[in-house]
């Protein structure tokens, strides 16, 4: 073999073994270095906001817990102690409901899934004056407990006065609703 | 185009082979310059002469390491395979040298078996700070250096092969030094370098006395001990020869006669052959351009060339074998820090199995809490409603409902009375224009039933959800 035969076989050698390494060592490691980095700096990402999470549930438990607790009353029952809430606004605000009845009571958010939380319809017809309606609505959106309107019907008269129906939703905690009929 | 180039003490001799031709000239040089004025003085010299016979710069040329500044040993080896003749003939030189050996250039050639057994060897040796002296001489004058060949070994090779017949005794007879050869059966078994020459003084009657003592040496040292009287042959070259009576004188200490001997197919640089005594001093360069015959070449660019291919093969096998670990290391250390990464990557998985129930249920409060906040944030959506109507609707005289039907997150229904259908329009551009309410719209006007006035509207407004538009 001369000279450039040698080298051009050296050189052939070279390039094959180069190319080898390149296709089966260095692109695989590559490729799996890459793979690994990617998803091994998901998954720090990940798992610091899960530690966080993490170490966030006894207070998250405590503060629905806290709220629970505001929403449902110490002794009685759940009903009439939110009808007595709000025959307690409209009192204050100057007229009597002439009725005020538990409609239903339905899972808040996902229907599916048992939730902490449940609302509960009531609905109360009066008739009264604009502005003492005004004033129980105010009354009911300032006051602490988690009842608010749902829907609301006015109806003027020609004495000045209105007939309205209003419907409400109160929150309550779910273990406070038993022997109601959720739908 | 080969050239040879000589660099005596008293003239500097080029040959050029070209054309077919030898072509040949010198150039003298001041012998009793010393130093870097010598060097200067050669260089010049040189260029003089290489330009006489037409020899470009830049050429590469053989020159010859004058045999005064060389050892040159004759050592027998035991037959072994040809990768193991240096390491032990470089373990012979480190004996029989008196210079340590990183200090030298070395150089040898085989010279043939021995009556032992062995092989014969001509090892000669050079400072390297000499040999790097003449090669800086030859770039000086302007060629790159080619062989570097001992004078000794160079003259021998010029001698006819005809002439070399049983014992030969050649003396090549320089300015300042004598080289003596003892050529035995066409083979160079000794040489040395009298320090008596042509330009000594009572030269002569010296030479003569190292004729006949080298003769003595060269027998005792090459082996042929049991020869005594004159040898076959006593040829006398170089400038030296052309002295007359020298050849005589030499021919009757040795008892014998004594031949003058010249190159004879050098050519001056008009083509025109040389005569033999102008051919005479240039004996040395003429066998550097030599074919190898019976007498090899002790070069020691070739062998220092040789020593460089080594080392750097060596260097690229320690360079390859390097990189090949350097590989391998970096492959495996590639794949400990990916495996790691893996394992590490596990850790994590593990740690988020361990931690699911505990994230699951914190995902699981939040929602509910969100899902609080959001319901809260809904109180008093009516009575934004009812102000925004309250204060879109005009004096009473003009408009008034008869029904507000409310529904959070869904369309407020109105329905009323008022004065004129311009009335009813001035309403609804009011609550469009309020930016609590998205969209107003008035659906219907028409006249009331039976005989009552003004006209009876009914419409729809939509508030603005903050949620919504958050979520937007």
């Amino acid at each position: 073999m001369t000279l450039r035969e040698r080298r051009i076989a050296h050189a052939t050698w070279i390039l094959l073994g180069g190319g080898l390494l390149l296709t089966q060592v260095v692109e695989p490691g590559w490729k799996r270095y890459r793979d690994l980095s990617q998803e091994h700096e998901l998954a720090e990402g990940i798992l610091d906001r899960e530690r966080a999470l993490a170490t966030r549930v006894v207070t998250l438990v405590k503060r629905r817990q806290e709220l629970q607790e505001t929403l449902a009353p110490k002794e009685g029952s759940l009903v009439p102690w939110l009808m007595g809430h709000v025959r307690e606004l409209s009192q204050e605000a100057g007229f009597k409901p002439r009725s005020l009845r538990f409609v239903s009571a339905q899972p808040l958010g996902d229907a599916k899934k048992a939730g902490a939380f449940l609302e509960l319809k009531l609905e109360l017809r009066t008739k009264t004056s604009p502005k003492k309606l005004q004033d129980f609505l105010v009354r009911l959106a300032a006051s602490e407990r988690h009842v608010r309107v749902r829907s609301l019907t006015t109806v003027p008269d020609p004495k000045g006065r209105i007939e309205a129906t209003l419907l409400l939703l109160a929150l309550v905690p779910r273990d406070a609703t038993r022997g109601l009929e959720v739908q | 185009m080969t050239a040879a180039i000589d660099y005596g003490k008293a003239s500097v001799k080029v040959i050029v082979a070209k054309g077919g031709k030898l072509r040949a000239a010198s150039a003298n040089v001041d012998p009793s310059l010393k130093g870097a004025a010598r060097a200067a003085a050669l260089a010049e010299a040189g260029r003089t002469a290489a330009a006489t016979v037409g020899l470009k710069p830049g050429t590469r040329v053989h020159a010859a390491v004058p045999r005064a500044l060389a050892i040159v040993k004759g050592l027998t080896l035991p037959e072994v395979p040809a990768d193991e003749v240096e390491p032990l003939l470089r373990f012979q030189a480190a004996k029989v040298l008196p210079f340590a050996l990183n200090e030298l250039a070395l150089a040898w050639t085989a010279l043939g078996p021995d009556s032992a057994g062995g092989q014969k060897y001509a090892l000669a040796a050079i400072h390297e700070k000499t040999l790097s002296e003449l090669r800086e001489l030859i770039e000086a004058t302007g060629f790159k250096p080619g062989r570097l060949e001992v004078s000794s070994q160079a003259a021998a090779r010029s001698l006819d092969p005809s002439k070399t017949q049983g014992e030969v005794l050649l003396l090549d007879v320089g300015h300042a030094t004598t080289d003596v050869m003892l050529i035995d059966g066409g083979r160079l078994g000794f040489s040395r370098s009298a320090s008596v020459g042509a330009g000594s003084e009572g030269w002569e009657a010296r030479l003569t006395q190292e004729v006949v003592r080298s003769l003595v040496a060269a027998r005792t040292e090459g082996g042929a001990s049991e020869r005594v009287g004159p040898p076959d042959r006593v040829l006398v070259s170089g400038g030296g020869s052309t002295v007359g009576g020298l050849v005589d004188a030499v021919g009757a200490a040795i008892r014998t006669r004594a031949e003058a001997i010249a190159p004879t197919d050098l050519c001056d640089s008009s083509g025109a052959l040389l005569e033999a005594k102008v051919a005479a001093p240039y004996f040395v360069a003429r066998g550097l351009l030599g074919e190898v015959g019976a007498v090899p070449r002790l070069d020691f660019a070739g062998r220092a060339q040789v020593r460089a291919t080594q080392r750097s093969r060596t260097r690229a096998v320690v360079a390859a074998i390097g990189s090949l670990l350097l590989l391998v290391a970096g492959i495996g250390g590639a794949n400990v820090y990916l495996d790691s990464l893996e394992s590490s990557l596990a850790e994590r998985k593990a740690e988020r199995d361990l931690l699911e129930p505990s994230v699951k249920r914190a995902k699981a409060v939040r929602v509910q809490l969100r899902r609080v906040a959001a319901w809260d944030a809904r109180k008093g959506r009516e009575l934004e409603a009812l102000h925004a109507v309250a204060e879109a609707l005009p004096d009473e005289d003009r408009a008034y409902l008869t029904q507000l039907r409310w529904t959070d997150g869904q369309f407020v229904h109105l329905a009323g009375r008022a004065k004129s259908g311009g009335d009813a329009e001035d309403f609804f551009s009011a609550l469009d224009a309020d930016p609590r309410i998205e969209s107003a719209r008035m659906e219907q006007v028409r006249q009331p039933r039976g005989k009552k006035r003004g006209v009876e509207f009914s419409g729809k407004l939509r508030l603005v959800d903050p949620q919504r538009e958050v979520t937007k």
